[in-house]
């Protein structure tokens, strides 16, 4: 019974055409076909197949055969599910669990995602893989990581909470400087209003403004703890609110939401109905207006491919007014994993040995603008990571959420900011009542 | 023993047979069989991915939907009854119009016909898109039109007053060409006579309509009633690509979907879900067939 639907569903999506891309051997030529699937990313897939195509080249006999489609609506989700279900994949891109992911058993919350795979030995422990050697053996832990194993590589993370583009034409233009504290960036928002300028820019279709919140959270609950610490702040918070000692409606979470407040007042009005597929390019022809875009670090390409002529620059919002606590949150993204099924285990490794060589690692970071996860390879330099590069020393992994039941409300997990304002039509105090009191129910407090 | 064109009496006899065997073990297969373990799913915390334990809770699902997760359920359910009681009355008054206009003989009234009933034949996933761009408030002709108008801006889908609206709206759009064929074949069997007495008695048009078309068109309200609420109520691809299911748009079958098939999904969860929304579907289908076939009767 239980293998029988996912197969379904599989066989249906491959009719349906879900997946994409792909190389093809000349007929007779290969008699191997590894399978690589990952997320559509303009950067990621560009480096992928150039690094099939080095792989088939070092390989003889061997095709590799990337399958991909983009994340909207789920069809990532969908094909991910399928390709294992049909155990037909090798090598598969997976977002990272992160510790959140494995709830104490006494939760009575079952891990889902990557993290059920985990926990019912479904993905391959990849800890003493030589390849391994090339990484932070901690951060690599931290993000897919459990009872001791390592079941993946964490290969990109990015800025994302309170990530922010900027055109620094504009700003320069206005004398404006990359803004180090709260009451920077906002004096910096009241410039532009006043010259006529709508200061931000975003896709609220997806909650991108939830990125503000996030920033904000970050930098204030990280205050004066050591960036190694994040994953403890986490779970401690997250013990916290399961044991109802913590809770939404605390002055911490008010202050977090009277500073989102103070920025989102210079959000475009119309942002809520603009989807994360047109924002970047939207924004990045528009040079003449919205000098920030909240967005994350992945973009990058994406920006520059809808406006080469564009002085790109990138920040991360800082969330207070002490500029040693705006720290960079960096959130574990794409990590490659080994499904125990995978027909070709070998291969699979010698694929991802390949893509650990820090040169190919080099090229990976210069196409994604990923935030370097291996030691000896710096971030890549590109012209837009300056403010990045100068900034990473004290980076931390972002906080995540606390603990919550499946299919809990949407509110239970923090605000809904889709329906807080001036996105939905909520005031703060409503939104954190009601998640408050959507997280205790959901927690049978 | 004579074999004829089909064969001896024999296999003759088994034609049958062979003809409902067919089909009904792919019935068996790819429709009794996921619904039955639909049904077994409801009662475990299984992930719904490969390998991973059943975790067989009982009751723990569906406990959960009426205690600890209830809100989540009931603003799903209250979104649907909105979504499906709209899309019902404004699809067959939409239907109804456009095949009263369009009931005339004449190539041009083919077209127009065609033209109408063509978004039915569209993907969903083509139809959101499309939406989603034309609706786009900084790049969609719908912006354009908007400022045009009002000489202000609106997040349109973004819009937590105007989402479920405009996805309603999308939705009457694709599938008003559908109520309407099925109008217009009730229209084609309503005898001229009717009208003519109707006529001698000094009926106009609307007392025409109100006293003969209507009444003698409850065949086909059935039809399209019914048929136009089963499909609001199983909508969710739609409202997926449109909005995603924020701002209001959340129906029982995407809070379905997304627990089921999500990024990290419960395909327990989502099992007991598609539970209650076949209970919802067995509960508004049972009364709108007893109640519109009674009218039928009545009338």
């Amino acid at each position: 019974m239980r293998t029988f639907l996912p197969v379904a569903a599989a066989i249906t999506l491959t009719l349906a055409g879900c997946t994409t891309g792909g190389s093809t051997a000349a007929p007779g030529a290969a008699a191997t076909t590894l399978t690589v699937a990952q997320w559509t990313n303009a950067g990621a897939i560009e480096f992928t197949k150039q690094l099939n195509a080095k792989f088939e080249k070092a390989h003889p006999g061997v095709t590799v055969k990337l399958q991909s489609t983009g994340t909207a609506n789920g069809a990532w989700a969908q094909l991910a599910n399928s390709l294992l279900q049909a155990k037909s994949v090798d090598v598969l891109a997976r977002f990272a669990p992160t510790q959140a992911a494995f709830p104490p058993e006494s939760t009575g919350i079952q891990p889902s995602g990557v993290a059920a795979l985990i926990t019912a030995g479904q993905l391959t422990d990849l800890k003493n893989q030589p390849f391994m050697k090339n990484y932070d053996a901690a951060t690599q832990a931290a993000a897919v990581g459990h009872k001791g194993g390592v079941y993946g590589v964490m290969a990109a993370s990015y800025a994302a909470a309170g990530a922010i583009w900027y055109k620094k034409d504009l700003l320069a233009q206005h004398g404006i400087s990359v803004p180090a504290t709260f009451q920077e960036f906002l004096d910096a928002c009241a410039t532009f209003k006043k010259a006529g300028k709508t200061p931000i820019f975003l896709s609220g279709k997806v909650g991108m403004q939830g990125g503000i919140w996030q920033g904000i959270e970050n930098q204030l609950l990280m205050k004066g703890r050591e960036p190694a610490e994040s994953v403890d702040v986490s779970a401690e918070r997250a013990k916290a609110f399961w044991d109802g000692t913590q809770k939404w409606t605390d002055p911490v979470y008010k202050e977090i939401g009277a500073r989102y407040a103070k920025v989102m007042q210079y959000v475009e009005p119309a942002a809520s109905g603009v989807d994360q597929q047109t924002a970047p390019g939207v924004w990045a022809v528009k040079t003449d207006d919205y000098p920030f875009l909240v967005d994350g670090s992945w973009d990058g390409l994406t920006i520059q491919q809808a406006n080469p002529k564009l002085n790109l620059g990138f920040f991360v919002l800082p969330g207070t007014d002490d500029a040693a606590a705006n720290r960079v949150a960096f959130k574990p993204d794409l990590t490659w994993v080994v499904p125990a099924s995978a027909p070709h285990k070998d291969l699979a490794m010698q694929w991802l040995a390949m893509f650990s060589e820090p040169d190919n690692y080099r090229q990976w970071l210069r196409l994604t603008g990923s935030l370097s996860a291996q030691p000896q390879v710096q971030n890549t330099g590109l012209p837009w990571m300056d403010w990045l590069d100068a900034h990473t020393a004290g980076s931390f992994t972002q906080l995540t959420p606390p603990w919550t039941p499946p299919g809990a409300p949407l509110d239970a997990s923090g605000p809904d900011f889709y329906k807080l304002a001036p996105i939905g039509p909520d005031s703060l105090e409503t939104i954190l009542s009601r998640s408050a009191a959507a997280y205790a129910k959901s927690a049978g407090h | 023993m004579a074999a004829g064109p089909f064969g001896t009496r024999r296999t003759r006899r088994l034609i049958p047979w062979a003809s409902i065997a067919i089909p009904g073990i792919g019935w068996l297969l790819f429709g009794l069989y996921p619904s039955l373990a639909t049904v077994g799913y409801s009662f475990t915390q299984y992930s719904g991915l490969p390998g991973t334990p059943l975790n067989v809770c009982g009751l723990c699902n569906y406990t959960a939907a009426f205690t600890s997760l209830s809100a989540q359920v009931w603003e799903s359910l209250q979104v649907t009854l909105v979504y499906v009681v709209g899309v019902t009355v404004l699809q067959n008054v939409a239907g109804l119009g456009l095949a009263l206009l369009l009931n005339r003989p004449g190539r041009s009234y083919t077209v127009y016909r065609a033209l109408i009933f063509m978004p039915q034949i569209f993907s969903v996933a083509v139809v959101g898109a499309v939406f989603a761009l034309i609706l786009d408030p900084f790049t969609g002709p719908a912006a354009t039109a908007w400022k045009a108008l009002f000489g202000s801006t609106t997040a349109f889908l973004g819009d937590s007053s105007l989402a479920l609206p405009l996805v309603m709206l999308v939705n009457i759009w694709m599938f008003a060409g559908y109520s309407m064929l099925i109008y217009i074949a009730g229209l084609r069997n309503i005898p001229k006579p009717v009208y003519e007495a109707a006529a001698l008695d000094g009926a106009g048009r609307w007392r025409a309509f109100l006293h003969v078309t209507w009444p003698l068109l409850a065949p086909a309200t059935t039809v399209n009633v019914f048929l136009t609420a089963m499909g609001a109520l199983g909508e969710y691809a739609l409202i997926l690509v449109l909005t995603g299911g924020n701002f209001g748009t959340k129906t029982l079958g995407l809070y379905m979907f997304e627990s089921a098939f999500g990024g990290n999904s419960q395909l327990g969860y989502g099992s007991m879900l598609a539970m209650l929304q076949f209970l919802l579907t067995l509960a508004i289908g049972g009364t709108l067939l007893f109640t519109l076939r009674r009218r039928e009767i009545q009338l």
